[in-house]
């Protein structure tokens, strides 16, 4: 394989995972949630698309137009039962991924009793297709996903930029108090800002449910290397969630051709734990405490 | 608005001492003295049933008091806890395995083994805090967990077969009986130990405002290094413990975070930075284990049911029952271990 | 009737006891007033349960007859009242112009935000040099003038300021003081500030509260306050004392 081969499907990578992080990411900028449970959802959306697309024969990116908007609710719904609760604890952020930790194995929990754990894949004819472009092979599955991924970041990104509410979340991102000084409803932009990671998260799933095998007990080691992205990138800097997804997946490309696929998940770890010993908020991170 | 009164009194020796009623060391002991002679009570129905669940408990006050020691006393939450349990069970059964040592000697070296990679985790992580920490002890479970399972020489995913101890089938559980009690004993005492200690009281002075604690002069980064590295111990010891037990040493016994979790379910329920908590909070989630079990049977609605316990409990009672009761006055002598 | 009107308020933080006991204050529009007093007193406490980040937990607070207390920030922005804490609270990954924008984000109108924002750039020079600069690579002193422009977007009838000279030198401090005496004698806001050097703050402001364990202690014109030997007292710890042991004879 040569090495641009490795590089593009490091980057096609990427891009499905910056999706999977951008949302992660979103939820702790604005809110100082960390989700435990992200990828835990992912795999939930992923089984909606799966279940979407054996009964109903419906295309997982068809499915988005599901499982977007119903993340997007069932995220503000979440986010307005639970969270007024802790709101005003001195150790929210802890207690926050104590919660969305016991979260995620309530949906593991019952995921794996009502799901069972085998293995499943939609599988629709781009899934098993590739583009070849001289010596290159590009897996259609996978590009088709990194393309609404990058769909989906760049609407974002659109969102934050040019609206209203994009500049209240933006600005509750930079700063929460200075953000409730101007005028901002920082509660309400917090609301939005859950259901948008959520609905990011729905998004993701209905793309994994093509590009990986998925079963409930896979969301930990999804989640852990989201995290060590996240962490790494700099909690709350979707730049860095974007750019750090980007260059550990062609890395981790790199080392699963010449080193051995087992071994691509400890690329992120490693890259994490030696980003804790240099430059413990990460590369686009302040010096904020979490 | 730095208020220097507010360090000092975090790092001055505890004026105030608890007078230990008595009533609260009557029940103690009357409960070991009872855990002590259990074994004999061989006419009882389902004796095996009970001596198993008994070391069981044991077991997890054992894991749940040390996680306590890095998660309560010093407010880093690991999640990845269960490396230590793994090593512990790892080394002591490649020893029985290659030397023929048999794990009830060599487990205090497991336990050793563990600290020392506690120590190594420390000192990685040292400069992580609060979020970036958790994720780090996430993705330090993992990267053992990757280890273990590809490596042959331990038999990786599918594992290895411990030979037998070499008991009488009858009373084979008694020893194990004995070894978890006396590794439980020892972790609470741990625990006790280090709350009254000036190390116990820099801890919590980390846990309170480590900015602050920095300022006061306290090393932070000696004491929470330390903290990780005892917190090891134990679990090392009942790992090693455990595997034998089994005859069975597979990653997935050891390393799964749901382990983990319920490590930390049981001291936060029991309530974390106490002495008690963890041991209450252990026996609790045992007892409400095995009564799911009975009544929906499979192990994966289990899984649910500890994440919401762990979520009802950090919306209702975010101390656990000793803290809660703690707060409000509530607390029965023999329940304040502190 | 006062622009602003305090009545017998009761607050603290979180669930921890109360750090304003029983205090009331009426603030004239149009006037400048300074709050002094010691360590604890309630100064900060004091402007941030009137802005609506927290919430009395006894008496009431009336804008122009209207009670706003417990209403959230943004609602109390919107009767015209505006903050600037102690920090800065700046956007810091945002440019001084996009800060400036910000602090028009109640304005629905488009034209109106740029048409102001180009007024407060010609009013306050430094800030239009550094337009399209990142705020948080400003200066603490150009920092503060951002925010406070900032707050004058909306063009409050009341500005409340925490310690504008904090961590500022010297030089800068005043001319931060200079745009706080600006903002009442030209552009008639009526300016509460929280000052812990009293002189200057006195200096600044015609009007003092002097603020202690959570009252106010007492009132006057600066001058009046100035001169008071109570004041010194009162940095002692003196008046409290005395007061306790006189049965508070004021």
């Amino acid at each position: 394989m040569t090495q641009v081969q490795v590089l593009i499907l490091g980057l096609l990578l990427g891009g499905v995972y910056a999706l999977m992080a951008s949302g992660l990411t979103l939820l702790f900028g604005v809110m100082r949630v960390v989700n435990l449970a992200h990828a835990a959802f992912i795999v939930l959306a992923a089984f909606l698309s799966f279940f979407l697309w054996e009964g109903a024969g419906i295309d997982p990116l068809v499915s988005l137009v599901v499982t977007v908007p119903v993340f997007f609710l069932l995220g503000m719904a979440i986010y307005r039962t639970v969270f007024p609760r802790i709101e005003g604890s001195p150790r929210f952020t802890e207690m926050t991924v104590l919660m969305t930790f016991g979260f995620a194995f309530i949906l593991e929990g019952l995921m794996s009793k009502y799901f069972t754990g085998i293995f499943r894949q939609t599988k629709p004819p781009y899934a098993q297709d590739a583009i070849i472009l001289g010596d290159l092979y590009v897996p259609t599955g996978q590009l088709y996903a990194a393309i609404t991924s990058a769909v989906f970041l760049v609407a974002l990104w659109a969102f934050l930029k040019y609206t209203r509410t994009g500049y209240g979340v933006r600005a509750t991102m930079q700063n929460r108090d200075a953000a409730q000084l101007v005028g901002v409803d920082v509660r309400r932009v917090s609301t939005v800002a859950f259901g948008m990671g959520m609905a990011l998260a729905g998004a993701a799933g209905a793309l994994i449910s093509f590009v990986f095998p998925f079963y409930p007990s896979r969301h930990w080691q999804w989640i852990a290397i989201l995290l060590s992205l996240v962490v790494l990138g700099g909690m709350g800097s979707l730049k860095g969630a974007v750019v750090g997804a980007l260059g550990l997946a062609v890395i981790s490309s790199f080392v699963s051709t010449h080193i051995g696929a087992v071994w691509a998940p400890i690329t992120f770890f490693g890259a994490l734990f030696l980003m804790l010993m240099v430059k413990p908020e990460g590369l686009f991170g302040k010096k904020a405490r979490a | 608005m730095t208020d220097i009164r507010t360090v000092d009194q975090a790092t001055a020796p505890a004026t105030e001492q608890r007078v230990p009623s008595s009533s609260r060391w009557w029940v103690l002991g009357a409960v070991v003295l009872f855990a002590l002679a259990l074994p004999s009570a061989r006419f009882l129905g389902s004796y095996n049933y009970v001596l198993q669940l008994a070391t069981i408990a044991f077991m997890w006050i054992a894991l749940a008091s040390s996680w306590n020691i890095l998660g309560g006393y010093t407010g880093y939450i690991s999640l990845g806890h269960n490396v230590f349990y793994g090593v512990g069970g790892y080394v002591a059964g490649m020893l029985l395995l290659e030397l023929g040592w048999s794990p009830f000697v060599t487990a205090p070296l497991a336990g050793l083994v563990a600290m020392a990679l506690g120590l190594v985790a420390g000192l990685i992580t040292y400069r992580a805090h609060g979020t970036s920490f958790i994720i780090s002890t996430v993705a330090m479970l993992l990267v053992v967990t990757l280890l273990m399972d590809n490596w042959s020489y331990l038999g990786g995913s599918n594992g290895l077969s411990l030979p037998l101890p070499g008991f009488d089938v009858s009373w084979l559980k008694v020893p194990f009986y004995y070894a978890m009690l006396v590794a439980a004993i020892g972790a609470v005492i741990l625990g006790h130990r280090v709350q009254h200690s000036k190390f116990g009281l820099a801890l919590r002075a980390i846990a309170s405002d480590e900015v602050k604690a920095e300022m006061a002069g306290i090393n932070t980064r000696k004491y929470k290094v330390m903290a990780f590295a005892i917190s090891a111990f134990f679990p090392g010891v009942v790992g090693a413990l455990w595997g034998y037990s089994l005859s069975y040493l597979r990653p997935v016994i050891f390393l799964i975070i749901a382990v983990a979790a319920r490590m930390v379910l049981m001291s936060i329920v029991g309530g974390r930075g106490t002495v008690a908590g963890p041991v209450i909070g252990a026996v609790l989630i045992i007892a409400i284990d095995e009564a799911s079990v009975s009544l929906l049977g499979s192990s994966e609605l289990n899984l649910a049911v500890t994440g919401l316990l762990l979520v009802v409990t950090l919306l209702f009672f975010p101390l656990g029952i000793v803290g809660t009761l703690r707060e409000h006055n509530r607390l029965p002598a023999w329940l304040d271990w502190d | 009737m006062a622009l602003l009107e305090v009545r017998n308020v009761r607050a603290g933080y979180g669930g921890g006891p109360d750090i304003l006991t029983d205090i009331s204050i009426d603030v004239e529009e149009g006037r400048s007033y300074c709050i002094i007093g010691p360590n604890g007193a309630g100064k900060s406490t004091l402007l941030k349960t009137i802005a609506g980040l927290l919430r009395p937990r006894d008496g009431d607070i009336l804008f122009d007859g209207e009670s706003i207390a417990g209403r959230r920030p943004d609602q109390v922005l919107a009767t015209g009242v505006c903050f600037v804490p102690q920090d800065r609270t700046i956007f810091p990954q945002m440019t001084v112009r996009e800060n400036l924008v910000m602090g028009g984000f109640l304005l629905r109108d488009k034209k109106l935000v740029e048409q102001r924002v180009d007024e407060l750039m010609g009013r306050f020079p430094r800030l239009a040099e550094r337009s399209s600069q990142l705020a948080q690579t400003m200066s603490g002193g150009e920092q503060q003038m951002l925010v406070m422009a900032r707050a004058l977007m909306i063009q409050p009838r009341l500005m409340m300021i925490d310690e504008p000279s904090l961590g500022l030198a010297p030089q800068i401090s005043n001319q931060i003081f200079d745009i706080i005496r600006s903002l009442s004698s030209e552009m008639g806001i009526t300016v509460l500030l929280i000052e812990q050097n009293v002189k200057k703050g006195l200096d600044v402001a015609e009007w003092a509260f002097v603020l202690d364990l959570g009252t106010c202690r007492f009132e006057g014109s600066s001058a009046e306050i100035l001169d008071d030997p109570r004041i010194r007292d009162l940095y002692l710890g003196q008046l409290a004392e005395a007061a306790k042991e006189s049965g508070d004879a004021e």
